[in-house]
């Protein structure tokens, strides 16, 4: 894919059951300008949405909590849809998961699965369409809470004063724009800095495609450089 | 056992000195008087051989005896199989004397030290076990002054002065080591009472200092919004008038909720901060990450006061965070709110910032030890 202009949509995939999450999912799809994504298989199982259409999208959106679990998620639920995320990983699937429970811990989990990108419910009127964008490229994209997980997580790699203000603020609730304003650098140099924390995260953990070609693209565009990813010595 | 087995008390030093006591008694002994008794009598034994294979067992006994004592290691069942080997030992060395030779005699060396053996190896029995032990081994020597037809009056009573003035002095330490633990338990014990009467007196005591404490401040802060909205130089409907008034009011909750019994103090002081806003209707949002360590009130205050200021100002929403690592706590909130009294910092540790854009409120506060 790379960065030329898109003619085709990026396609999804959507794993959920309640109609209500569908509804706004397709809304949300439908209301961007740009029309730069395409859903095209829905189903309340992940094996129902491979074996249709949804087996050749681009990306797959999911719900960490489905039907079997109304009460709340419970820590083998988590375990079991953290190992479905695993697979679909593994088999070179860019996984987008969404969730009411956002717990550092669950986050992480998402995340050392090799998801793409982890969004709070809150989160996701504002930030789906970016973040499915983006994990369809392999470009780092990173929410306010993925971003707090990431911060307090000790097995994070080190981060600069700098990439630590950025992502603080960011995970405070301030736009981007604030945030250069607040640290007086450019509103690109803030995106940067903040792509570079979730890229270096990408090391951290399991290994997975996901992980590697996410890494390898940030190099690519100039984000991180090798050394950045080499082993801490 | 009945001995405290923990090491650091006064009781247990002193058991376990009357231990040592008896260990440098039982060697002293084995290393210099019974082998001096040995040798000035070879001439007398029939032969030498059994004297020797006595006292090489007796060392055994007594180095086994002591090592299980100093290390508290070792069976009842061990140590009186070891007390019946030593008085076997002595029973054998005295049976190898020569017929004529008097029992009661230098040359039956055996006969003084076994009673030793005994008290090492049951010194933390109950002290009937080694009386048991040392009438066995007197009974031993008894039957082989009658044995020997040597049962006459002035050895019997010289048997029974014996008999009595050792096994005084052999039952001393057990009874003694009995009596200084004891005792030392008694005192540690009463030591330990007053001092958890002292600690719960400091305890309440620095509970009324603090109490007193915030209620100056609150004096401070509180009581002059009050008297001047009473006495009229403070008008209700002026907005910084308002403003002071929703802070106290978080104020006055957050003191509250200080000696509540929660299992997170921070996030419950924090809540209660935003308590009025929520009431007032104002929206607000949580995100929280990292567990916040342990810290003093002090820092609690410090920490939750800009964020107190910012919702209690708050218009109609406000978006509260709480990012915390071991050695950094930040709370932020982004509200819709003019400041009109910014918030400063109330302790040196806590680094307090603000930043207003048109009609955005963005405080935080941040500890920081990095």
């Amino acid at each position: 894919m790379g960065g030329e202009p898109m003619v085709h949509p990026v396609t999804v995939a959507f794993v959920e059951d309640q109609p209500v999450a569908i509804e706004g999912v397709r809304s949300w799809i439908a209301a961007d300008p740009g029309k730069r994504l395409s859903l095209i298989a829905v189903s309340g199982s992940v094996s129902e949405v491979l074996s249709g259409p949804g087996g050749q999208a681009n990306v797959l959106l999911m719900d960490l909590q489905l039907a079997d679990d109304r009460v709340g998620l419970q820590q083998e639920e988590v375990s079991r849809r953290v190992a479905d995320i695993e697979a679909l990983v593994d088999a070179n699937r860019r996984v987008v998961v969404y969730s009411q429970h956002d717990s550092d811990e669950v986050i992480r989990a998402v995340l050392d699965a090799g998801a793409s990108a982890y969004l709070a419910k809150r989160e996701v009127a504002d930030h789906l369409i970016d973040a499915i964008l983006a994990a369809a490229e392999d470009r780092p994209y990173m929410p306010p809470e993925m971003t707090g997980a990431i911060l307090t997580d000790d097995k994070r790699p080190q981060l600069s004063d700098q990439e630590f203000m950025a992502c603080r603020l960011w995970f405070q609730g301030m736009k981007k724009a604030q945030v250069a304003r607040r640290m007086g650098i450019r509103e690109s140099t803030v995106r940067q800095y903040i792509a570079r924390v979730r890229a270096k995260y990408a090391k951290v953990g399991r290994p997975a495609g996901t992980k590697a070609d996410l890494l390898a693209r940030a190099i690519q565009d100039g984000l991180i450089n090798a050394a950045d990813i080499s082993p801490r010595s | 056992m009945n001995v405290p087995a923990d090491p650091t008390t006064a009781a247990t030093r002193y058991v376990q000195a009357a231990d040592r006591l008896v260990v440098v008694i039982v060697a002293t002994w084995h290393l210099i008087y019974d082998p001096v008794a040995i040798l000035l009598n070879a001439a007398l034994y029939r032969s030498l051989l059994p004297q020797l294979v006595a006292w090489s067992l007796l060392a055994i006994i007594g180095v086994i005896g002591s090592v299980q004592l100093l290390r508290t290691t070792g069976s009842t069942a061990g140590r009186w199989g070891l007390v019946a080997a030593a008085v076997l030992a002595g029973a054998f060395s005295t049976a190898a004397l020569p017929a004529a030779q008097p029992v009661l005699s230098y040359a039956n060396w055996s006969f003084g030290a076994v009673g030793w053996w005994c008290v090492l190896l049951l010194i933390r029995r109950p002290v009937v076990e080694l009386g048991i032990a040392l009438l066995a081994h007197d009974t031993i020597t008894l039957a082989a002054i009658v044995a020997t037809g040597q049962a006459d009056r002035v050895t019997l009573a010289r048997f029974v002065v014996v008999c009595f003035g050792t096994g005084v002095l052999q039952l001393l330490p057990p009874v003694i080591s009995r009596l200084l633990g004891g005792t030392a338990t008694m005192a540690e014990e009463s030591a330990q009472a007053e001092a958890r009467i002292r600690g719960r007196r400091q305890a309440s005591e620095a509970a009324r200092v603090a109490r007193v404490r915030r209620y100056q401040e609150l004096r401070r802060s509180v009581v002059p919004v009050l008297a001047g909205l009473a006495d009229r130089t403070l008008d209700p409907e002026d907005p910084t008038v308002r403003d002071r008034c929703r802070i106290e009011y978080a104020r006055l909750r957050r003191l509250f909720a200080e000696s509540d019994d929660v299992e997170d103090l921070f996030m419950h002081q924090l809540r209660a901060c935003a308590d009025l806003a929520e009431r007032r209707g104002v929206v607000v949002e949580w995100a929280t990450s990292g567990r916040v360590p342990e810290m003093p009130t002090r820092l609690h205050r410090a920490l939750t006061e800009a964020p107190m200021h910012a919702l209690a100002i708050a218009q109609s929403n406000a978006r509260v965070t709480v990012l915390a690592r071991p050695d950094e706590v930040a709370v932020g909130v982004i509200a819709d709110a003019s400041s009109s009294l910014p918030p400063v910092s109330i302790d040196p540790d806590v680094v307090v910032s603000n930043h207003q854009e048109g009609e955005q409120l963005w405080v935080e506060s941040r500890w920081c030890t990095r």
